[in-house]
């Protein structure tokens, strides 16, 4: 399989009055065509900042200082305002969080789906209605004529992310990108829409997908591959398999390990510290603070991201070394 | 009643009006929560899972009369707190405390640790000045926080400190019992752990009773002994968390325990899911019959008509659903 | 040394204010105008026995409708009294009757606005349909209308302004105090057991201060000028008291060729409003960028 995104060293810092917050530090990702990627991380790790770096939506006092993002072979970063207007929502589309909120309350379901489509699509307004009906249908909507009338306020949650996934994949995205879709949803909705993109992407009508959620049940059950963040790198990036399984970042085991699960009610791991404060960060590796493995040259020594095996990269000085205890 | 319950609550109501038309008169009711009973025993961590909007968060608050319930009655210790005035329900206070979900907002912006956490004790006992900062210092070094965080403001503390400060301030009179409303809801993953273990701890240490809500099942399944189920402001199911892993008897429990997406690769689970039709229906107009009845899978007529009573089919196991048995027998 | 460095920690966020409010200040021009002219003004009812020239009172008919000269800068009036003396004693009177008023109006009507926004129902009405009546009607008029039936004196002028006044601090009150009353930490402070009256003093009310400061610091020159407006038409403070609004009014009669008479006190009232003004709009500046912070 081709990389369909292939994102290098990018930075992207926000200079604020506190002084530089260096959101990312040098974040390596890779999405294949087909593939679904899990990006995780806590608040503060760079999750969301990547996602809009990669949108190139990020906003003053934030500037993309550094790196690639390659898209389709091109990198997103060297075009023009116009080349990139062209490329979100027709190439690379979003989903965010908050549905009801990232809808313009004063429009109707109908002004704005048609809008999207025929921003994205070259189709007179009935043929975008057609369209709009049939994928408001594949959302899962009952009634969609229905919908087409409501305002947004209108609509639960649950329901309002249907109609923005519905608009996201409008324009045949190579790439979605879902902002942690599900975390203001009930679990009950939350299978829902989990269910919906797990038949929407067997359907082809979402092709390759980078999901943002700082659940790992989700990760788990959605992704291909997952990215874990931390301090604004991703730290590991596996197979969903091996990151559960064989884990060789320490905070990626730490992470799994401070999960509550069903059935064991051993006391819970907890990382000791608290996150790095991305204007004054920890030198060396980010994570060496809070580290049960840490050595002298953890402090010394930012870990340079490696392949350790076949498609398991790591940024950890000894991710190689089994069982550094 | 029994010796052993710090907490009776038998067939609690609480209603909200809803007002229209010109004369603003009032056209109908929200039941938030709907007759609702369950007894806690002392020492014991009571559960209540329940999707948002479900009623949860007024139980609690209506259990530590922050809201008036409009039907029903509450026995703490044995005595109906319902008619408790001045002094009474002071006292009640002192015995029974609440953590928030949200730590960010539940402490004054403009006060300092040291007068957050020694309020309860400037209110409730006549210590010296010396006496209480030796007692908040005491209590904030139970929670993990030291000294020189007393005189810092809320602000400068992250989500998980402030919990910790929230906490401090619950327990530093040493209540009989302790409301946590969704304690971790707003914090990361590894700060839960954290929150997580030191409430057990802390319950271990005070010997509090804990009444836990929290739409998260894996967190009501490490904390609680026993659990309920709610729903649209009832309960479904009531069961020790023993049985209600093993043997869920509601469809709703089914539902919620295999809708918990599971941090294991290839779990089999999303084949095995239950997932609902639709969303949870409006509190102000509930279904007729059971308030399930829409989004079962298995509903029946009968289950449109009538609505289930919650029974006690085994020892300590309560369900409100026609087709238990039936369901049962299906697997 | 450990007192003082828990002291420090304490009112850590106090010192950052004032240090925040002192470099706002210096960064506006009319800020520093309307500080200057406050403190001009302050200093002058302080020290009047020391900055008059002479008696306030002492008339000297052989030196009447003086014009400013180095021995009398503001010229005389018709009695030969000193105006300079008279605007310095002025100070005083507008000082003590601006500050006095303004702190039971704000003790008046922030506590029955509290009160009203706390409890809500049928004292929320009723102390709210009062601010409605009293505030229907224009304010110097209702002032001079209270004035009249209680008779001239600087007491009942007190009394007067205070009436028509206090209805603006309750209003703002009421509403800071409905917001601030549905906070998740006023519901955790009830769930402690905090009694009413602590909850309203010691927890909503620090919250709902800096609006009416800024509202009591641009009242303050309101009140002056109510003050002088009621001294004016002889309701307020009485001969031979040397009060603004009354000196502006005895010189009325000269004013086409002895402006000064007026003049003066009225530039007074005209500097010293305008100073209260401009440091209300700096002082609403400084705490909006608190409240961000």
């Amino acid at each position: 399989m081709e990389k369909l995104l292939d994102v290098r060293d990018l930075r992207t810092y926000f200079y604020t009055y506190r002084g530089v917050v260096k959101a990312l530090n040098g974040v390596y990702l890779t999405i294949k065509d087909g593939e679904v990627v899990g990006l995780v991380g806590e608040t503060g790790s760079g999750k969301s900042v990547t996602a809009r770096s990669i949108m190139r939506l990020i906003d003053p006092p934030g500037r993309i200082v550094g790196g690639n993002v390659f898209f389709e072979g091109r990198d997103l970063l060297k075009l023009s305002d116009r080349e990139m207007t062209k490329i979100r929502g027709r190439k690379i589309s979003m989903i965010f969080q908050e549905p009801i909120i990232a809808l313009n309350p004063v429009l109707t379901i109908r002004t704005q789906i048609i809008e999207t489509i025929m921003a994205n699509r070259d189709v007179s307004v009935n043929e975008a209605e057609e369209i709009a009906l049939e994928l408001l249908e594949a959302v899962g909507l009952p009634n969609p004529k229905m919908i087409m009338k409501r305002y947004p306020f209108e609509l639960s949650g649950g329901m309002a992310q249907r109609v923005f996934i519905a608009m996201a994949i409008s324009a045949n995205p190579r790439l979605l990108i879902a902002d942690e879709p599900t975390s203001s949803l009930d679990v009950t909705i939350q299978a829902q829409i989990l269910d919906l993109l797990n038949r929407l992407m067997e359907e082809g009508r979402i092709s390759s997908m980078l999901y943002i959620t700082h659940d790992l049940g989700v990760a788990a059950e959605l992704c291909h591959r997952i990215a874990v963040m931390y301090g604004g790198r991703v730290i590991e990036f596996a197979s969903t398999e091996e990151i559960f399984k064989e884990p060789l970042h320490p905070y990626t085991r730490s992470l799994l390990k401070a999960i509550p699960r069903l059935g064991y009610y051993d006391e819970l791991y907890t990382i000791p510290g608290r996150v790095p404060d991305l204007v004054n960060p920890p030198s060396g590796c980010m994570f060496h603070p809070r580290c049960p493995y840490m050595k002298d040259v953890c402090k010394k020594e930012i870990p340079e991201y490696v392949e350790i095996d076949n498609s398991h990269y790591v940024a950890c000085h000894f991710a190689g070394v089994k069982d550094v205890r | 009643m029994l010796d052993e319950d710090i907490l009776v609550v038998k067939d609690l109501k609480k209603y909200y009006p809803i007002r229209g038309g010109l004369l603003l008169r009032i056209v109908g009711y929200v039941k938030a929560v709907d007759g609702v009973s369950f007894n806690v025993k002392y020492r014991e961590t009571f559960g209540i899972v329940g999707e948002s909007g479900c009623g949860k968060t007024t139980l609690a608050r209506t259990i530590l009369r922050l809201i008036e319930p409009t039907g029903g009655e509450i026995y703490f210790e044995g005595e109906n707190i319902l008619s408790y005035k001045g002094e009474k329900l002071k006292d009640f206070r002192r015995k029974a405390q609440i953590v928030f979900q949200n730590p960010y907002m539940a402490l004054h912006p403009r006060k300092i640790v040291r007068d957050i956490v020694s309020e309860p004790l400037k209110i409730h006992t006549d210590l010296s000045k010396e006496d209480i900062y030796d007692r908040v210092l005491e209590m904030l070094e139970k929670v993990g926080l030291s000294e020189e965080h007393m005189f810092r403001y809320p602000h400068e503390f992250s989500g998980g400190q402030r919990q910790r400060i929230v906490i401090a301030r619950a327990l530093i009179l040493n209540p009989k019992l302790l409301v946590l409303d969704e304690p971790t809801a707003a914090l990361d993953v590894s700060v839960q752990a954290k929150i997580l273990n030191l409430l057990k701890s802390l319950q271990k240490e005070f010997k509090t009773t804990y009444l836990l809500i929290s739409h998260n099942l894996s967190i009501i399944d490490y904390m609680c002994d026993r659990i309920a189920v709610m729903y649209l402001g009832k309960f479904f199911e009531i069961a020790s968390k023993r049985d209600l892993f093993k043997r869920q008897l509601h469809p709703y429990t089914k539902a919620l325990i295999s809708a918990i997406p599971l941090p294991e690769p290839d779990s089999g689970r999303r084949e095995r899911r239950i997932i609902l039709r639709g969303e949870v229906p409006s509190p102000i107009n509930p279904p007729s019959g059971c308030y399930f009845s829409t989004r079962c899978p298995y509903a029946q007529p009968l289950c449109r008509e009538e609505e289930p009573r919650l029974e006690e089919v085994d020892e300590g196991h309560f369900v409100a659903c026609h087709y238990w048995r039936e369901l049962e027998d299906l697997g | 040394m450990k007192i003082l460095d828990k002291w420090l920690m304490e009112h850590k966020y106090k010192i950052q204010d004032v240090k925040l409010m002192m470099n706002m200040i210096r960064e506006s021009f009319l800020a520093k105008l309307g500080l200057t002219i406050i403190t001009m003004f302050i200093l002058t009812a302080i020290f009047a026995p020391f900055i008059a020239t002479q008696d306030p009172l002492m008339q000297d008919l052989t030196n009447r409708f003086q014009p400013p000269s180095l021995e009398h800068p503001f010229g005389t009036d018709h009695l030969g009294r000193d105006i300079f003396s008279r605007v310095v004693y002025g100070s005083r009177i507008s000082l003590m009757m601006g500050i006095t008023v303004t702190l039971i109006l704000f003790t008046i009507g922030t506590t029955l606005g509290l009160i009203a926004g706390f409890f809500g129902g049928a004292v929320d009405e009723i102390i709210m349909r009062i601010t409605d009546i009293i505030m229907a009607f224009p304010s110097l008029i209702l002032a001079i209308a209270v004035a009249a039936a209680l008779g001239p004196s600087l007491l009942n002028t007190m009394i007067a302004i205070a009436i028509v006044g206090w209805p603006r601090y309750a209003r703002l009150a009421r509403a800071n105090c409905m917001q601030v009353k549905n906070e998740l930490y006023i519901e955790a402070a009830r769930a402690i057991g905090v009694s009413n009256l602590r909850l309203i003093f010691s927890h909503i009310f620090p919250m709902i201060i800096s609006p009416l400061i800024v509202q009591a610091t641009i009242n303050l020159g309101g009140v002056i000028l109510l003050a002088a407006g009621l001294g004016f038409l002889g309701l307020g403070a009485q001969p031979p008291t040397p009060e603004w609004g009354l000196m502006v009014s005895e010189g009325r009669r000269f004013i086409s060729r002895q402006w000064w008479i007026s003049g003066f006190p009225g530039l007074a009232i005209l500097l010293v409003a305008l100073g209260f003004n401009l440091l209300g709009d700096a002082l609403r500046d400084i705490l909006d960028v608190r409240m961000r912070r």
